[in-house]
């Protein structure tokens, strides 16, 4: 009897799986571009990461070169700095988290209130201005307000308070914090707008209907419609944030610092210090081992708040 | 949506069509390198003349943008080589900020790549580390066999480059030496009265420096070096302190060019004194007071009449070079000795790539670039007629031709110094006529390093090479330009170089320079 | 309905200036005299006006002709066929009965985690690929599919896409691939145009594909041409040379210049925009009239 069950149920299954089968198999071929360009982009290449083990010699070839365990990572973690480059790098991935979100979230719900499809134009196109000028000309332009006799100093410090001189904004390491904060969210807040703007506009206005039958007013729409079908983006986009937590914008930290070295306590990150340290070596290997370690901690924080938010809400889980 | 999705797949055809087409591009293009090859062998069996002519593939640095005839003039030159040496030259120019890094990759991947012009200065060569790690040819042999032109242009500074006894790249002919000195504004000098031959030492320096800072309102009397990072360490510390060896990193140093002894730089009295006295004249306004956040060259700044003078190193005719950039007069103080080292020799060079198909066809095209004028002239100056023009055939004096200038050529790249022997191309129109002469005699009274010839291999210890790196880039600038006060920041940075490790440094190029000094027979 | 007008509108004009301002400031430094800059630095009002920044452009007349050209074409290649892909890819990702689906997303997710860095990836493009120094180097590696990019879209399929419709049109007899375009890719429009505006953003200010597999010069694209500019320009004053190397005898753009060669860059996407946002506000009005 039970044998003659688990033969039914097998069969069953069997046939479901064939159904299954039957209905799913577009949704795979689908996937097979994209699939095969990240095999070729991304897996393929990601076989590399050995180089971080081997001391490279070519004339023993980049396979047959000596392994030499972690050598390579040694230099991360030689200096000084080792502490101040990773607690930089976390702390301001984590302020750019918060402020970045918060404040876009904020605007494109505003820019969801506004009527005239005029001024939604305009306004989304000046916020998202800040996102197309490159890294480099926004160091130029930080510098055009920072500068001895930039706008700040000259016109805002001297000028309207009387204060004799300025700040030297650029060997004051205390400030930097906010200035980095500052210029990140200005220039990266529109780009995540639209991202949460879209999402928005996706939302079926049926609900927004029903809720103004019901007499809800504007800040209730927002509380319990909107932020709620929002959320499962807003996750998403967290967790893929967290996922770079041991990486940075390279431009950021160095090119919009000046690379001033009395400022280096407050913008040094994991980056900025491997580019210097290798500058001279050209080192695969090393630079190598220097990826592998932003990436592996980056998965493991990745792998951590993904399980959280599967024990909280499962859907919004990334995997 | 329909339209969109109609568009979407058109667009995906575009693309698999482009594939497909480059795809057939690249194939039929080594196909058609393979039948030509093939054609030429008929050929050359039919003529029974012997090898098939071979494309070579030239990699070197260049400043600004591609010059507009380079293939024209690229022409020529294969034209030329054919009948010398049977072979044709591929001129890839690569530009400054990418050089090093393109080098690294076109060296690890295999393309096709003979000759590349490569170095000692950091900021685009990595020589040491192509040859330590096996990414260049062998020399010596090819040297012999071909190189004759090479040796006689080079003499004994042909080897300056060898590691383990063996050379993987000839250094350029050109300034093989330089000495330090103050340039300046001639204009300001003759206002003053200042004699520019009686400025020796620091406080005639200083003198000047105060006469310019309480006469001229706006004009900052001096800056570090020539470009933002410099500082004084890198233009006054082994130059005008002492005749000293830079040992081309700095990081463990030679305090005397004649005692083979080397030591941290940063804790040396002559640092202190150099850090104090630059606090010292940034206090007193002497030098730059915004230098962390300047992003001009000095000659922009004399330019533009905020900045009096600036340090730097120098050779024959820099006074008509500087001036021309400057937009004025200048005047030349010469502060040091002429010194050269093995930096100074090997900061610009040709290697042959470990990968070369053909490394005696190379060969064989370096020994041109080194004692064909025709060819160094092509490559220096493009095609007479089109570019330029002589002027004075007999002493070999050019200038642009007919109806064009610097500004409209079709070939002018600047890099002369790159291309071989600098010294048996023309001359242009202006410059002193025995430039050349200057230049060679220059190089000869320079006082030699002893560790003339000596390579630092760092991978043994990289790790600590790496930290003491990232140490030095916090805290040599400011300290060098005089922004921070060096009683409180000199020790802690000499203390955070101490535990990046300068010392294993230090003592493992102290192991090497004594290996280096007994294969060499030095004293 | 007014008051509730007036407070958003106040925030996002002020947020809306504070973005141009910095800009208004780059545009106004490319029209000043590059002595004037150096003296006295940045100004909204210059304190001596020059065109010089933009003759030198002009002067680059068909090199720079040729680089517009080739990154129009490379943008709408590179959009065009990347957001297809990209939408093929995530929108099965999105379907929570679709078998082996999480662990489909985590590979593609994982994606952005490792990369096996620049030598390896050379030598794929590069050694076995052949891309160098032909259009697909500018088109391909690394930008044409983003997991990032599927990450997003995917989230909004998810929340955006009803499973109801989904499955309604399958008992009606749709196959998955009818559903996906007659169906899903409609009610997407807001997702499929800010992808597709941040994949063409991607392509119109990239210069590192240009940067790493090109060294023929006449596939630069617009970008490879000005970066590679600015970047030398700035290279040089930043780096020790000696006195072999004379850095200012190279003719190299200055200050005023490189602000020129930015706004140039910027400008068309700037006016490009609007058309994009033309499907934003059409994914409002298909939703039926707001409430």
């Amino acid at each position: 009897m039970a044998d003659e069950g688990k033969a039914l149920r097998g069969k069953k299954k069997q046939k479901r799986t064939l159904q299954k089968l039957k209905r799913y198999y577009m949704l795979y071929l689908m996937m097979i571009p994209g699939l095969i360009y990240l095999l070729i982009n991304n897996y393929v290449p990601m076989s590399g990461l050995y180089l971080a083990f081997k001391n490279i010699d070519f004339r023993l070839g980049l396979l047959g070169s000596d392994w030499i365990g972690f050598k390579n990572f040694e230099f991360l973690f030689r200096s000084q700095d080792a502490f101040i480059i990773t607690r930089n790098t976390i702390l301001y991935n984590l302020a750019f988290i918060v402020v970045n979100t918060v404040i876009a979230i904020m605007l494109s719900i505003l820019l969801n209130e506004i009527i005239s499809i005029r001024r939604i134009k305009l306004y989304q196109s000046l916020i998202l201005l800040p996102y197309l000028i490159s890294m480099v000309v926004v160091s130029y332009l930080v510098l055009a307000f920072l500068n001895t006799k930039g706008f700040i100093n000259s016109t805002i410090i001297t000028g309207l308070l009387g204060r004799g001189t300025g700040i030297s904004w650029y060997s004051e390491a205390k400030y930097w914090p906010f200035i980095i904060i500052f210029v990140n969210a200005w220039k990266n807040v529109g780009y995540l707008c639209i991202i949460y703007y879209a999402s928005i506009i996706g939302i079926s206005s049926d609900y927004y209907e029903a809720a103004s039958l019901d007499g809800a007013r504007m800040w209730q729409k927002i509380r319990y419609i909107t932020i709620p079908l929002i959320k499962p983006t807003v996750i998403t986009m967290v967790l893929l944030s967290l996922g770079r937590m041991f990486y940075s914008d390279f431009g950021l930290f160095y090119q919009v610092p000046m690379d001033s070295g009395a400022i280096y306590s407050t913008t040094n990150v994991i980056d900025t210090y491997v580019y210097r340290a290798l500058i001279q070596l050209s080192d695969i290997g090393m630079s190598s081992a220097a990826g592998v370690y932003q990436s592996v901690v980056g998965f493991i924080v990745v792998l951590g708040s993904n399980l959280v938010v599967r024990k909280v809400s499962k859907e919004n889980a990334l995997f | 949506m329909k339209n969109m999705v109609r568009r979407m797949g058109s667009l995906l055809l575009a693309l698999l069509l482009v594939i497909s087409l480059t795809a057939c591009g690249n194939t039929g293009e080594t196909n058609k390198g393979e039948t030509s090859g093939n054609a030429v062998t008929e050929g050359a069996g039919k003529e029974a003349a012997g090898e098939k002519p071979v494309e070579l593939t030239m990699a070197f640095l260049i400043f600004g943008p591609v010059p507009n005839d380079l293939q024209k003039v690229n022409d020529a030159i294969n034209e030329y080589l054919l009948e010398k040496v049977n072979c044709t030259l591929k001129m890839v120019p690569i530009n400054a900020s990418n050089y090093s890094q393109q080098i690294d990759l076109m060296l690890t991947s295999g393309e096709p790549l003979d000759l590349l012009a490569d170095g000692t200065i950091t900021a685009f060569f990595n020589y040491t580390s192509h040859a330590s790690k096996g990414q260049l040819y062998p020399m010596g042999d090819l040297l012999e066999q071909y190189g004759q032109g090479i040796t006689d242009a080079l003499g004994d500074y042909v080897s300056a480059a060898a590691i383990d006894g063996e050379v993987y790249g000839v250094a350029t002919n050109r300034d093989l030496a330089a000495r330090t000195s103050f340039m300046c504004r001639t204009s300001l000098l003759e206002k003053y009265n200042i004699d520019p031959d009686k400025i020796k030492t620091y406080e005639d320096l200083e003198n000047v420096f105060k006469t310019i800072k309480d006469n001229e309102a706006g004009v900052t009397p001096a800056m570090a070096g020539q470009t933002a990072n410099g500082t004084l360490f890198d233009s006054l510390g082994l130059s005008f302190d002492t005749n000293g060896d830079q040992l081309s990193d700095m990081i463990g140093v030679l305090l005397d060019n004649q005692k083979l002894e080397v030591s941290d730089y940063y804790e040396s009295d002559l640092c202190k004194a150099l850090a104090e006295r630059a606090y010292d004249w940034y206090q007193k306004g002497y030098i730059l007071q915004d230098a962390t956040t300047n992003q001009s060259t000095a000659e922009d700044l004399v330019k533009a009449g905020t900045l009096f003078g600036y340090f730097g190193n120098s050779k024959p005719g820099i006074e008509k070079q500087e001036s021309a950039l400057c937009g004025e007069d200048i005047t030349e103080i010469i502060l040091s000795d002429t010194l050269s080292d093995t930096q100074k020799v090997t900061g610009f060079m040709w290697s042959i790539a470990a990968g070369s198909e053909h490394p005696d066809k190379a060969m064989q095209v370096l020994n041109l670039m080194y004692s064909d004028p025709v060819f160094v002239n092509l490559l220096d100056h493009g095609i007479e007629g089109t570019h330029y023009q002589m002027v004075d055939a007999e002493k070999g004096i050019i200038n642009y031709a007919d109806g064009v200038d610097a500004s409209t050529t079709g070939y002018d790249m600047g890099v002369d110094f790159e291309f071989g022997n600098q010294m048996i191309s023309y001359i242009w129109e202006g410059d002193s006529p025995t430039l050349w002469q200057d230049l060679d005699s220059f190089n000869r009274s320079a006082v030699v390093s002893k560790a003339m010839g000596f390579q630092f291999d760092s991978t043994s210890v990289k790790t600590e090479y790496a930290a003491v790196t990232s140490v030095i880039d916090k805290y040599k600038r400011s300290l060098g330009q005089g922004t921070v006060d060096p009683n409180t920041v000199l020790p802690e940075f000499v203390e955070m170089l101490k535990k990046a490790g300068i010392d294993t440094v230090i003592k493992e190029k102290q192991v090497q320079l004594d290996a280096f000094a007994q294969t060499n027979n030095i004293q | 309905m007014k008051k509730r007008a007036i407070i958003p509108n106040l925030i996002l004009a002020l947020t809306s200036i504070l973005c141009l301002v910095p800009f208004l400031l780059l545009i106004a430094s490319s029209f000043t005299d590059e002595n004037a800059l150096v003296l006295y630095g940045y100004s909204f009002f210059p304190k001596k006006l020059s065109l010089k920044a933009y003759q030198y452009i002009w002067q680059q007349g068909i090199v720079i002709v040729r680089a517009y050209g080739i990154t129009v074409l490379v943008t709408i290649l590179g959009t065009g066929v990347g957001l297809t892909i990209t939408s093929m890819l995530s929108y099965p990702l999105s379907r929570k009965d679709l078998p082996f689906g999480k662990i489909f997303a985590f590979l593609v997710f994982f994606t952005m985690l490792f990369n096996g860095g620049l030598v390896p990836t050379y030598l794929m493009y590069v050694k076995y690929l052949h891309i160098k120094n032909t259009l697909l180097a500018l088109i391909v590696p690394g930008l044409l599919v983003n997991s990032f990019f599927c990450m997003i879209m995917r989230s909004y399929f998810i929340s955006n896409i009803p499973d109801a419709i989904i499955e309604s049109a399958y008992i009606d007899g749709a196959n998955e691939f009818k559903i996906f375009t007659k169906m899903v890719l409609p009610l997407s429009k807001p997702i499929m145009a800010t992808i597709g505006l941040f994949l063409g953003v991607n392509y119109w200010n990239d210069w590192y594909n240009g940067l790493i597999y090109l060294t023929e010069t006449k596939l630069f694209s617009i970008q490879n041409v000005l970066n590679r500019m600015i970047s030398d320009a700035q290279f040089l004053a930043s780096s020790n040379l000696g006195s072999t190397v004379n850095a200012g005898a190279i003719q190299l753009p200055a200050t005023s210049t490189r602000m020129a060669i930015a706004v140039v860059t910027i400008l068309p996407i700037f006016v490009a925009y609007p058309f994009f946002q033309k499907y934003f506000i059409k994914g409002i009005t298909i939703g039926s009239v707001k409430g």
